[in-house]
């Protein structure tokens, strides 16, 4: 079904990217920018939303159409080579109508968040530029009709990752953490691009060559043309028999190959062990930029990539193992190390990590609506935790160290009861929106059947809940209650220096900080302010330019003696509000019928389950809820029609098409979402008593030093490339063979010549004695041949 | 006819004995001026050679070109750069003595082998009349020089045509150039080079 | 008996053979150009006997090619002695050994 609206949702982010960079930046007017920016993305919201619920011509909105079909906008043919055919074309079925509509809602608010955020800095449109751009490329991402054009937009949302985190270019640890996310990620496209050549070969092999997620057949292209016609790679995947659960399946070829290698791409996008490193330290970027994408969007690429080749991930258990496993030990992991952070941004990135893990978990056990549906509670209550640390840092003149803060919620009224949203929707408070997402996720993963540590793995996801609770209420209190530290002199952690220095002057005052502009700011070399613990250092930078102030001027950041934080303007709370409702009754999109009595039977499941595939001899338990085994393989988005809510009384059904509801079963959730609740009441009592107390409490050292991984990598992959490319490539291959070769050839040719010139002595007369000599010899030669 | 032959082979030893009395006294010759004469007689008696061979128009032109143009030119140079006698310089190359001889030796040798061979061969052309030839008048000289050997003859013309060309670039006064160059501060230096065969 | 084609052979080979030996042996660039004439004109009188006694039109055709590619190269040699003797004060081709490498 062809609605060319389609592609606008995906351009206009692109011209608003266009106009800001070529006309804001002569503008320079952050009103123009900021219109503009949000004004393309609220363009694609609304086309979005219109397409996704609209009954548009009679084709069916995309998430309710019946039978499921997408809608499609095929724009031109990109490259056809041999049987390989990629287009550019967009559509939206029901998985990427719900991602387009969250993305572009989210993405909204955060850019409305931001121009009040980044106001008076000083490279103002490219800000906003970058961010279009993201969202542009995001948008390819999740529209994308086949793999490449997905890559296309993996790709571009890496860059754009790349050049928002290093947005602030003269601060060097900026920088560095922008090369190491995009490294990181690089490592994982080689993944994806070989998944997708093995894709591309499986469904060679099997007779239907194809990348695409989508069956082409009787569409039309923008300038009325019809298109060819193109099958479905999945739908023929789909047809394929399981791999067998061993270990040389992974090296075998075939599906289970093609699945771990796309999965190496998710998880250097979507951080998971081993490529998680870079989240962390790209919250060197601006607030904004921490929201949208390490929050809210790229980093949920990955899981959309793995649902959207479902297909291909039932039919390889021994991936989806892997995956489950890696999911699991990475949401522990980054938990256990989001506890003993002190840096506000750096906790809520760890738990970002975390949250993946558990999606990523979600996946391994055959969830993928559950997954789907916990990266969409996930956004609006990480946004929300995310841009309500940036009004904090805000009112905090940029401090981010939550040493320093406490007893911020007089002073932050709107922040701190949003927060407080955020706080209990991601401890998993019932009502609240990550309650439904992660319990279900943790009912699906105790009762899988796909693997046989499925009780392992949700006593993991129990024990990373627990925790997660315990460093949210940390975090809470530490930066909300309690006795106010501020004033006090203390080391601080790492400021957001460069956005800081935008409104460091000796006199502002704190509600100057509106009006100061960047050029206010005295010119350092970065390296002059990073860890003020250097005191030795940064008195005697002070002492150069600030003669009026006191020893309380030390940083730049953070409040001047006597200066209190003040609460952000509208443009900034207003989301935050917006969110805050989001992830209070976000969630009931997605209630199972166990837990809410029969009254909503998780509609988000049925909506989105006719474009996932179910495992073939998937018995009970997590993606469908049936007991019997079913025999017909798993169906694609095309042709199945849901079956109505209604018949759900312990009936089985055939085709796992529904959740068939026993009464064990809405037994088991139940029991097992009270056991989530009380852990996660438990919780968030153990962190309260514990840190009301002693909010400064040293969390362990390992765990603050994040494990030491970076440390690890570096001595053990980083340095040993780095020394490798020194002495092996450079000094010896480089320099001594190649270099070599050159001059030697030039030395060779003067030694020659050297040994050749002794050959001219300069006499004329000598030379006409070699002539005759010559003469004779040919005179010889003829005399010879007349011999004989 | 007996008296004819003997005649003329009676010219063509003074002939050659003048030729090479005179070419052994050019390279002995330390004044080149006297070098010089010496190979204007080997011209002339060259000339003799050619009537004796029934080519009057080489012949001509041997005595016309070579003694008369390229020796005269010769003449001139010597005594434009008035070379004086040369001097008996200690030879610096021992070696070319020797070699000389050797070489001539072995070109003698090997011309002698040549000249015995061609003398041996059994290809013969009735004995031509030298003085009834038709071939070396200048009328079929000219015949052929436009029919057969056009092109050449062009090329000839062109050939001496670059060494006009040539002789004059060679043989004018170096040029004298005056550079100026412009200073920083807009003051001008003057600089007088030459050009000469060296630095061209 | 007349003169016999391989008289004039031998004698033209005498004469290349001295003029060979003077090109050698003279130090003075004019002694060794004339030396040179004197090769040419040997050749010369090889090609004219073997138009005489072979009735062909095309040795002294030849020849008058190589006079005129002589007097050419007369011209051009002497200006290049003149030269050389404006650059070198000297005629003696000994000291004309910039080559010497």
């Amino acid at each position: 079904m062809t609605n060319h609206w389609l592609s606008l949702i995906v351009a206009a982010p692109l011209i608003g990217a266009v106009i800001n960079w070529l006309v804001g930046r002569r503008v320079r007017s952050e009103a123009f920018i900021g219109f503009v920016a949000c004004a393309s993305i609220g363009v694609s919201t609304v086309i979005a939303f219109i397409l996704a619920f609209t009954d548009n011509n009679g084709a069916g909105a995309a998430l309710f159409s019946e039978p499921a079909r997408p809608v499609m906008s095929h724009l031109w043919t990109w490259m056809e080579v041999g049987n390989f055919r990629a287009d550019v074309g967009f559509a939206m079925d029901r998985l990427s109508g719900i991602y387009v509509c969250f993305v572009t809602f989210v993405g909204l608010l955060i850019h409305i968040f931001a121009t009040g955020y980044m106001h008076g800095d000083k490279s103002y449109y490219r800000f906003f530029a970058y961010l279009n751009l993201f969202m542009f490329m995001m948008l390819t991402l999740v529209l994308g009709d086949n793999l490449l054009l997905m890559f296309v937009g993996w790709e571009g949302v890496g860059l754009c990752s790349y050049l928002l985190i290093g947005y602030y270019v003269d601060r060097k640890e900026a920088g560095d953490a922008a090369k190491k996310a995009f490294i990181a990620n690089r490592v994982g496209d080689w993944g994806v691009i070989l998944g997708i050549m093995f894709v591309f070969f499986i469904t060679a092999a099997a007779g239907a060559p194809s990348i695409s997620f989508f069956e082409k057949t009787d569409l039309t292209n923008l300038v009325g043309n019809q298109v060819p016609a193109m099958t479905n790679a999945f739908a023929t995947i789909a047809t394929m028999a399981v791999d067998p659960f061993t270990i040389n399946a992974l090296i075998a070829g075939g599906l289970t190959s093609a699945a771990i290698l796309l999965f190496i791409g998710a998880t250097g996008k979507s951080a998971q062990i081993p490529l998680f490193v870079w989240l962390p330290d790209a919250m060197a970027g601006p607030t904004p930029v921490s929201a949208l994408i390490h929050a809210a969007t790229m980093v949920t690429a990955g899981v959309y990539m793995i649902v959207r080749c479902s297909e291909l991930y039932v039919r390889a258990p021994t991936a989806m193992a892997i995956i489950a496993v890696i999911g699991a030990a990475t949401a522990l992991l980054a938990a256990t190390i989001g506890l003993a952070q002190n840096d506000i941004k750096k906790v809520l990135a760890y738990s970002t990590v975390s949250q993946l893990g558990y999606m990523m978990l979600a996946c391994g056990v055959g969830a993928f609506s559950a997954a789907i549906f916990h990266v969409m509670t996930h956004a609006f209550f990480k946004a929300l935790l995310f841009l309500g640390s940036g009004s904090v840092i805000h009112g905090m003149h940029h401090e981010q160290d939550m040493r320093r803060m406490g007893g911020l919620k007089k002073y932050m009224p709107i922040t701190f009861a949003t927060m407080l949203t955020g706080w209990l929707a991601i401890s998993g408070i019932p009502i609240f929106a990550g309650f439904w997402s992660k319990d279900e996720i943790l009912y699906k993963t105790f009762s899988t059947q796909s693997n046989s540590f499925g009780l392992i793995l949700w006593f993991v996801g129990l024990c990373t809940a627990v925790i997660t609770a315990i460093y949210m209420t940390r975090l809470m209190v530490m930066t909300f209650w309690g006795t106010e530290r501020f004033a006090e002199a203390h080391a601080g952690g790492q400021g957001d220096e460069a956005h800081a220095q935008a409104f460091a002057d000796k006199k502002t005052t704190a509600h100057d900080a509106q009006t100061a502009t960047i050029d206010d700011r005295q010119h350092h070399s970065p390296d002059e302010h990073v860890g003020a613990a250097t005191s030795h250092a940064s008195h005697q930078v002070h002492a150069v330019h600030d003669e009026h102030d006191d020893e309380d001027a030390h940083e730049h950041h953070g409040l001047a003696h006597g200066q209190k934080p003040h609460e952000s303007p509208l443009v900034m709370t207003l989301p935050l509000i917006i969110l805050a409702v989001l992830s209070v009754f976000g969630g009931l999109l997605g209630a199972p019928y166990a837990l809410s009595l029969g009254a909503i039977d998780n509609p988000f499941h049925h909506t989105l389950e006719p474009v996932i595939a179910h495992e073939p001899n998937f018995v009970g338990g997590a993606a469908n809820g049936a007991d019997d085994a079913h025999g017909s393989p798993a169906t694609t988005e095309t042709h199945s029609a849901p079956v109505s809510a209604n018949e759900h009384e312990g009936v089985p059904h055939g085709e796992g098409a529904t959740a068939a509801h026993t009464p064990e079963e809405i037994f088991t959730e139940r029991v097992l979402a009270g056991v989530s609740i009380l852990l996660a009441a438990f919780g968030i009592g153990l962190g309260w008593t514990y840190f009301q107390r002693r909010p400064l409490a040293q969390m362990p050292r390992l765990l603050e030093n994040k494990y030491y991984v970076d440390e690890i990598y570096d001595a053990t992959i980083i340095e040993p490339i780095k020394d490798g490319s020194r002495v092996g490539l450079w000094r010896i291959l480089d320099v001594g063979v190649i270099d070599g070769i050159v001059n030697g050839v030039g030395t060779v040719a003067r030694e020659a010549g050297n040994g050749a010139r002794q050959l001219q002595p300069g006499f004329v007369r000598s030379y006409a004695a070699i002539i005759l000599l010559g003469a004779l010899l040919v005179i010889g030669y003829f005399a010879a041949a007349l011999a004989r | 006819m007996i008296i004819a032959d003997l005649f003329q082979t009676l010219i063509w030893i003074v002939l050659a004995g003048l030729a090479i009395g005179s070419g052994v006294a050019m390279v002995v010759q330390r004044n080149p001026l006297y070098a010089a004469i010496s190979l204007i007689g080997v011209f002339i008696s060259f000339a003799g050679f050619y009537l004796l061979l029934g080519a009057p128009f080489i012949a001509a032109v041997q005595v016309i070109v070579y003694a008369g143009a390229i020796m005269v030119l010769v003449v001139f140079v010597i005594m434009l750069l008035n070379v004086e006698e040369e001097v008996r310089k200690p030879l610096r190359l021992k070696f070319l003595i020797p070699a000389a001889i050797f070489g001539a030796a072995i070109l003698f040798a090997q011309a002698a082998f040549i000249i015995y061979s061609v003398g041996a061969s059994p290809v013969r052309v009735p004995n031509a009349d030298a003085a009834n030839s038709q071939i070396g008048l200048t009328k079929s000289i000219g015949t052929g020089l436009f029919t057969d050997y056009l092109l050449p003859f062009e090329i000839t013309s062109i050939l001496i045509l670059m060494a006009i060309v040539g002789a004059i670039t060679l043989a004018r006064r170096p040029t004298v150039l005056l550079l100026v160059e412009e200073d920083y501060d807009g003051k001008k230096h003057v600089e007088r080079r030459t050009l000469k065969i060296d630095n061209i | 008996m007349t003169p016999q084609l391989s008289w004039y052979l031998a004698l033209s080979a005498v004469m290349f053979t001295i003029g060979v030996a003077g090109v050698i042996l003279k130090r003075n660039a004019i002694s060794m150009f004339m030396c040179i004439e004197l090769m040419l004109n040997s050749v010369n009188l090889t090609f004219v006997a073997f138009s005489s006694f072979f009735n062909n039109l095309n040795g002294q055709l030849f020849v008058f090619i190589v006079m005129a590619v002589a007097a050419a190269e007369a011209a051009v040699g002497l200006g290049i002695i003149i030269a050389l003797f404006r650059n070198r004060e000297s005629l003696d081709v000994d000291d004309a050994n910039l080559l010497k490498l």
